[in-house]
């Protein structure tokens, strides 16, 4: 199982915790970065504001966006992403509660990876968050970093 | 008819007319000319025979008066020889010498035609001599010659008593030498018997044949020249030519004689008889034989040929003038003949030319006749039809020959046949040529019986048989159809103007601008109570604003027409009012303008387009309100979608980690607790899924396509069969239940029907589900049936609802939102949805898509 960080987007501190409890259930170990709004979760991808001077290259596993922040929502965060030539790359999972059609449409439009939906039942949750990590830390293989 | 017609005419005339005449004139020609050539022929044989006749009795009459010389002649010997003296002086001698010299004398001084008479003895002595001598003077000879060696003395002395003897006819040789001028001779000698009956000598006496032959030459012949006297040798005595004669004299004339003149006539005359003619190259001969002796006793040498001879010239010169004659006539005749042919061929020529020109007029009128467009019958004074053309023959369905002969009245309806006879008669009165029954509809009748309107004319036709009345026909069926269709039509527009409940008009414009024309809703429109006083009105009147008006006529005469102008006019009554006018400029013959217009009162309309445009901004604030609204209506959606649920998922994750975590520290009750707040919890968020759904499906915008519904329900009930597997299902689909509407909204229904037959059945040992289609008229029905839980029909009315539930939510789950989901899907495509169900005998929902 890759070491790296998971970006979890995520405003809801109940959401937080039971991401967290989920992975825990589910024994990943990796860190977990929570952004509790999308410029904190900009700030982390491009060593801005509170994390300035972080290594920009080192890409977490995965980005876990939800759509509904403060200040700068999940979609437009996903668009600076995919904007920028150094994280046009990275693995970014939409973990939403929203099931409309134009969320989603939007969501791959602007070149998400995956769109999960958070389910009520904490049960399936944990089983999302299981398969997430199994499938985003274990399985993928993110793409080569281009150094510049 | 130009130049070359005249003088083909011309030409075609004068070859029938010469042919004309040749065929009149050779014959008769020919004819004359055999009754010429026979009446020649009769005539030239005239000619003939009376040359032969003439020749004939010249012949007979020469042979006659030879006969008769000779006869005198022999008569004349035989006297001599038994004269007295004679007979004495040879029984006494002496005186009877000397009386019979004396007697002698006398005798040939009377006869004067012989040249000598003697008396010769047996022994040829010469007794005595009387010669004649050239002083014509009879003198007894002084020197007797003895005679006995000459032929005539012995010929003679052999002869009986009364036997004469002819010597030829020759030339006197005196002296050895033929006398000249020469002296043609004929001795005739008879022996001397004395008394006692013994020959004593002879008497020859020598005839001087110049005589015979003058008296010849006296008798006319057929030609100028006498007769000929030839003797059996051919040579002539008497000839055409003297230098011819006597060749037997004369040696060197040995080849002139006749067989050398004429050989074919010699020959011809050695194979004849007796006498007679014939005609050989060398003219026409008519001949006897002249035998001296031939009742006498004797012997003769003087046998000779009397010929006739008409030359072939003569002959022909006597027939040659007959054909002048002939010839002559002839000419004057055929001359005649040919003037009475061409009078005869001329007058021929000329009435053929008039037959021929009749039949041509005769053709060129019925060709008249028969391209005339109408059909013409011509009819005599007892009405009698007695020339049709052809389009009579057409138009009434017969023959030209079923016409001829019969009365006009066939042609015309039984019940008009005592009206047609007395225009007639009335026609017969004032015959003038018209058009009858002015006024009234006349009709044929065909020979089907069909009647046809038509106008008929009549004019005289003065012909040399009497009037007649020639009788155009027009069929005017087609016209009167004509008419009738103009009619109808005039009646239609008339009553499409006068029916129209806008105002049409016909005006002219301009100081004096009047109506022309008014439609009664004219009338309505300007509150007038009749036309005549709308027509009567200026047109100034009815406008409010002199200005106005001006606009409007200048732009109606810068473009020709307007169209829906408006202008506030005024009625009669002085009421103001909007009125939208269209019209067109016109210029009639006269080039004067006018105009023909429609004239509204929209002055209704304009109150309604006002209205209109006060609710229409009305309705314009509302779509925006509306607008705003269903923005907050889809904020709120997505509010609902994303912060109901977060919370819903914290009760339900972290009841979930207290059970975990510290489940060992509660009780029955308090895990029991927690379970519910989870279920609850569940609850909701499927209450806010469904909720999402139904306002998705209000804020959808429809796409209709083809949705083929069998395949769509089978997809969506495998995938509700996976979600319990074990459960028994019979599930029937009708094939191709095909309609239009959307897949997606169209996919919901079939979720929620389908999904709640699926769960009503839930309790069947089997669930069979039925997807099907009920035609009822053109609107196709679509159900889905299950042998379910079913409902009681008392509460169907709620059944629609959102929210509403039949059943307990122990016994099925449900938020009751789908069908009211379902509902309003349908309702969307304009459908109806109901059903019919029994508790526990299952249920059927139907819907219509259109």
């Amino acid at each position: 199982m890759s070491d790296k960080a998971i970006l979890l987007v995520e405003d809801n501190p109940d959401d937080e915790l039971l991401t967290l409890d989920a992975f825990a259930a589910n024994r990943i170990g990796n860190k977990v970065v929570v952004a509790r709004n999308g410029v904190e979760a900009l700030d982390y991808l491009f060593g801005t504001g509170d994390w300035a001077g972080r290594d920009v290259m080192d890409w977490p596993a995965v980005v876990l966006l939800d759509l509904k922040l403060p200040k700068i929502d999940g979609l437009e965060v996903l668009r600076r992403v995919r904007a920028d030539e150094r994280t046009s790359m990275l693995p970014v999972v939409i973990l939403t509660s929203s099931i409309e059609d134009e969320d989603r449409l939007k969501g791959y439009s602007l070149g998400a990876n995956s769109y999960v939906r958070k389910p009520v039942d904490f049960d399936e949750f944990v089983n999302a968050a299981g398969q997430l990590g199994l499938y985003w830390l274990l399985l993928n293989q993110t793409p080569p970093a281009s150094r510049k | 008819m130009g130049e070359f017609g005249h003088t083909g005419t011309v030409k075609g005339w004068s070859k029938q007319f010469t042919i004309r005449l040749l065929r009149l004139w050779l014959p008769l020609v020919l004819i004359l000319g055999l009754v010429v050539v026979l009446l020649y022929r009769h005539q030239a044989n005239h000619v003939a025979t009376i040359a032969k006749v003439n020749g004939r009795q010249w012949v007979k009459t020469a042979e006659h008066t030879i006969n008769a010389e000779l006869d005198q002649l022999r008569s004349d010997v035989l006297y001599l020889a038994e004269h007295t003296a004679l007979q004495q002086w040879l029984t006494k001698g002496g005186s009877g010498a000397q009386q019979f010299s004396r007697d002698l004398r006398v005798f040939a001084a009377h006869r004067g035609r012989y040249d000598q008479i003697r008396f010769i003895d047996l022994q040829g002595r010469e007794q005595l001599r009387i010669d004649w001598g050239s002083g014509r003077q009879a003198h007894l000879a002084p020197q007797l010659q003895i005679k006995a060696d000459r032929y005539y003395v012995r010929n003679t002395l052999a002869l009986g008593q009364g036997e004469i003897y002819i010597s030829p006819f020759d030339l006197n040789i005196e002296h050895g030498e033929i006398e000249n001028p020469i002296k043609p001779i004929i001795r005739l000698g008879t022996p001397v018997f004395d008394e006692q009956g013994r020959k004593r000598g002879l008497i020859v006496v020598n005839y001087l044949g110049q005589r015979l032959l003058d008296q010849l030459a006296n008798i006319p012949s057929g030609s100028d020249n006498p007769l000929w006297l030839v003797n059996l040798e051919g040579d002539w005595l008497l000839g055409p030519d003297p230098t011819l004669e006597w060749g037997f004299m004369y040696p060197q004339r040995t080849s002139t004689r006749f067989e050398h003149v004429f050989p074919q006539a010699w020959i011809r005359l050695q194979q004849m008889p007796q006498h007679g003619q014939f005609s050989v190259d060398e003219g026409l001969f008519i001949y006897t034989r002249i035998t001296p002796l031939q009742d006498a006793a004797g012997v003769s040498d003087a046998d000779w040929i009397l010929i006739d001879h008409l030359p072939a010239a003569v002959l022909a010169q006597r027939t040659a003038s007959i054909t002048h004659q002939l010839a002559a006539v002839f000419i004057i005749l055929v001359s005649l003949l040919a003037v009475m042919s061409g009078v005869i061929a001329w007058a021929g020529e000329r009435r053929r030319q008039n037959e021929e020109s009749l039949r041509a007029s005769e053709a060129r009128f019925r060709g008249l006749l028969d391209s005339a467009p109408d059909p013409i019958v011509i009819v005599d004074q007892m009405d009698c039809i007695s020339l049709v053309n052809a389009q009579a023959g057409k138009t009434f369905g017969y023959t030209s020959e079923e016409l001829l002969g019969q009365s006009i009245e066939i042609l015309i309806p039984a019940r008009f046949h005592k009206a047609f006879i007395a225009n007639r008669n009335r026609y017969m009165a004032d015959r003038t040529t018209r058009p009858m029954g002015k006024g009234t509809q006349l009709y044929g009748v065909r020979k089907d019986g069909g009647e046809l309107p038509v106008e008929i004319s009549l004019s005289p036709l003065k012909t040399d048989q009497g009037t007649l009345v020639t009788i155009i026909i027009r069929d005017i069926t087609v016209r009167k159809q004509a008419e009738e269709a103009q009619r109808q039509v005039q009646t239609r527009y008339r009553e499409l103007v006068h029916n129209l409940p806008v105002g049409v008009c016909r005006n002219t414009s301009g100081e004096h601008g009047r109506f022309l024309e008014v439609n009664p809703a004219m009338l309505d429109i300007f509150e007038a109570t009749s036309s005549e006083q709308l027509l009567a009105c200026p047109l100034s009147d009815i406008y409010c604003d002199p200005a106005a008006r001006q606009v409007f006529l200048d732009k109606v005469m810068c473009k020709g027409y307007v169209n829906s102008e408006e202008l506030i006019l005024k009625t009669l009554r002085g009421r103001k009012f909007h009125a939208a006018i269209t019209t067109a400029m016109k210029r009639d013959e006269n080039n004067n303008i006018y105009f023909d217009g429609l004239i509204e009162d929209i002055s209704a309309r304009k109150k309604n387009e006002h209205r209109i445009q006060r609710l229409n901004a009305s309705l314009h604030a509302r779509s925006v309100e509306l607008e705003a609204s269903n923005k907050e209506l889809e904020a709120f959606s997505y509010s609902v979608s994303h912060d109901l649920r977060t919370p819903l998922r914290a009760m339900d994750g972290f009841s979930r980690t207290l059970l975990k975590d510290y489940g060992d520290q509660l009780d029955e009750r308090g895990r029991d607790r927690l379970d519910r707040i989870r279920a609850a919890a569940q609850r909701m968020a499927a209450l806010i899924d469904d909720l999402l759904k139904l306002s998705r499906v209000s804020r959808t915008e429809l796409k209709r396509e083809p949705v083929d519904l069998t395949q769509l329900a089978s997809k969506v009930m495998t995938r509700l069969q996976k979600t319990e597997p074990d459960r028994a299902l019979r599930f029937i689909v009708q094939s191709d239940l095909v309609t239009q509407g959307d897949v997606h909204l169209l996919q919901v229904v079939l979720e929620n029907l389908l999904g709640n037959a699926w769960k009503f059945t839930g309790k069947r040992p089997e669930a069979v589900i039925e997807v099907g289609k009920e035609a009822s008229g053109d609107e196709n029905t679509y159900f889905v049936r299950d042998n379910g839980a079913g409902f009681d029909m008392a509460h169907a009315d709620k059944l629609f609802g959102a929210f509403q539930r039949l059943h307990d939510v122990r016994d099925f789950a449900g938020t009751g939102i789908g069908l009211a989901t379902v509902q309003r899907v349908i309702h969307k495509h304009g459908g109806r949805i109901w059903s019919e169900s029994t508790v526990d005998k299952g249920a059927t929902f139907y819907f219509t898509v259109t």
